[in-house]
């Protein structure tokens, strides 16, 4: 049974090939690539500014991971440190992503069991994040924020205190819909059992971010290896080993928290200073790697620069190449109506792996 | 459920107002007359991604939430084309979205139209033309 690339719902395109006993899928196949537009190919040569806007636009929901891990990079092939206060705002910019992006995913997932409710109350959850986002840091997904070297924008106390007020609110209020998750049996038959992915095939692909997380791989770059301001700051790295579409949608939850608690760890104590170190192409070939942990997982950039200031290549690994294909295996023995529960507790980048 | 249905019931409506003056109602307002003597119903709309960084998608499904609730503008996304009025494009048409958009465009009957939302799918944006992308209006119009 094809399914896509042009699906239904307002998502990305892909194509999907279903081999079907009766209801249940026996083989998925993931045919994907429909949104190649040779990105790769259009960080050859350019600028290093040019770079970061590419880099910002390789996969929309992830702006931030993406710029962070690409700034990362280019600090690191050139020696600079960004300022304190730079680095602090773009943990502040990654956490309100991770915040946007865990609503959205939990309330779309009901909505795919067919949970509406959820997915208007997380609706307006998340708009509210998008709004303070645009408010505070000039974009809603606050792209081109983040430049090598540090960050384009600094936050006044209006900002701070809009911050702040936003996470008090969406602490406020996320709660009653997890409850509302929790005390329904109707959705909770939906997404409990449904696409389990066995842990050692999480650990085998090593599969980052919620889908890891929740078949037992306990790694978060923001843990493992960290760097500012991770190091100085508290926070728990939720892990489940169920695997199951529920478990997906827990790690979700955990981690919405953990980042509402880290944004108000973040908006404390706000260093002082500029936000923007120079930058000075380098008159040599040098390299620079960057990991960043998106909502997804680690978003993973490595960027070679050239003797004039130019990039002579760049690679930009998202999570979702290591989630991808432990799809095809979590759908397998569930009926093809689970399927769009399934992807959606997946929720991959199609535009971050088509590059 | 019980708690959030009862809220909803005692608090004010979170869908906000739509414009009342200004370009954007004026917008509105000629969009409402056109649908209507020229179809004499709400405009159905089918979205494809033609290989966006799914932002825009992010953004025409926010068009949907509580807050904005497009539908009472009598604008809705429909999920076959045989059923749509307007074409919404997004990203810079990948060429191998090309013949998917192509038959998606030729599925839809007549009278038609196409919308090109997002810089990239106006002029190609910060995604350029430069290896395999073409604008979709380009690419379309006869
Ligand atoms: S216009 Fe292009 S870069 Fe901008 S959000 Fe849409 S797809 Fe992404």
């Amino acid at each position: 049974m094809p399914v896509g690339p042009v699906h239904a719902g307002i998502i990305e395109p892909g194509h999907f090939r279903f081999t079907a006993q009766g209801e249940t899928v026996v083989r998925l196949e993931e045919r994907l690539g429909y949104t190649h537009k040779g990105i790769d190919r259009l960080m050859r040569g350019s600028s290093i500014a040019r770079g970061a806007e590419l880099a910002q636009r390789t996969s929309g929901d992830s702006t931030v991971a993406y710029g962070w891990a690409y700034a990362q990079a280019v600090e690191a092939a050139l020696e600079v440190t960004p300022p304190p206060r730079a680095v602090w705002l773009r943990a502040i910019m990654a956490e309100l992503e991770r915040l946007a992006n865990h609503l959205n995913d939990i309330g779309a997932i009901c909505n795919d069991a067919a949970f509406a409710l959820m997915l208007a109350q997380c609706g307006t959850l998340r708009e509210q994040v998008m709004r303070a986002a645009d408010a505070v840091f000039d974009h809603r997904f606050m792209r081109d924020v983040i430049l090598p070297g540090g960050v384009a924008r600094d936050i006044d106390a209006a900002g701070r205190a809009l911050l702040e007020r936003l996470v008090h609110d969406i602490a406020r209020d996320f709660e009653p819909l997890v409850d509302l998750y929790d005390n329904t049996p109707s959705l909770l038959a939906r997404t409990v059992g449904t696409g389990i992915l066995p842990c050692d095939l999480a650990a085998q692909f090593a599969a980052g971010g919620y889908v890891g997380r929740a078949s037992g791989r306990d790694f978060d770059t923001r843990r493992d290896l960290p760097h500012a301001p991770y190091d100085k700051l508290v926070f728990e790295v939720p892990l489940r080993s169920d695997g199951d579409v529920n478990a997906r949608i827990w790690i979700r939850i955990e981690e919405t928290r953990q980042s509402l608690n880290l944004l108000g760890q973040l908006l404390k104590p706000l260093p002082d200073g500029n936000v923007l170190a120079p930058i000075t192409p380098p008159k040599e070939r040098r390299e620079g790697l960057g990991i960043v942990e998106g909502f997804r997982g680690d978003v993973l950039v490595w960027v070679a620069l050239d003797g004039h200031g130019r990039i002579s290549r760049c690679h930009m690994r998202d999570p979702s190449w290591f989630q991808w294909p432990l799809l095809e295996a979590a759908i397998e023995d569930n009926i093809i109506a689970d399927f769009p529960l399934c992807n959606k507790s997946f929720n991959c980048s199609y535009s971050g792996v088509d590059l | 459920m019980r708690n959030p249905l009862l809220k909803a019931l005692i608090r004010k409506p979170l869908t906000e107002a739509g414009p009342a003056d200004g370009d954007l109602a004026e917008l509105g307002r000629t969009l409402e007359r056109e649908t209507r003597s020229r179809l004499g119903r709400s405009l159905a709309i089918r979205q494809v991604d033609a290989g966006s960084c799914n932002a825009c998608e992010l953004e025409i499904q926010a068009t949907a939430n509580p807050c904005y609730d497009l539908d009472r503008f009598g604008l809705h996304f429909v999920a076959s084309p045989r059923h749509a009025d307007i074409l919404l494009v997004t990203g810079p048409v990948t060429r191998n979205m090309e013949v998917a958009l192509r038959r998606t465009y030729d599925a839809m009957p007549n009278p038609k139209w196409v919308v090109a939302a997002g810089d990239c799918a106006i002029d190609g944006g910060a995604l350029p033309a430069a290896m395999r992308c073409l604008t979709a209006a380009m690419r379309l119009s006869p």
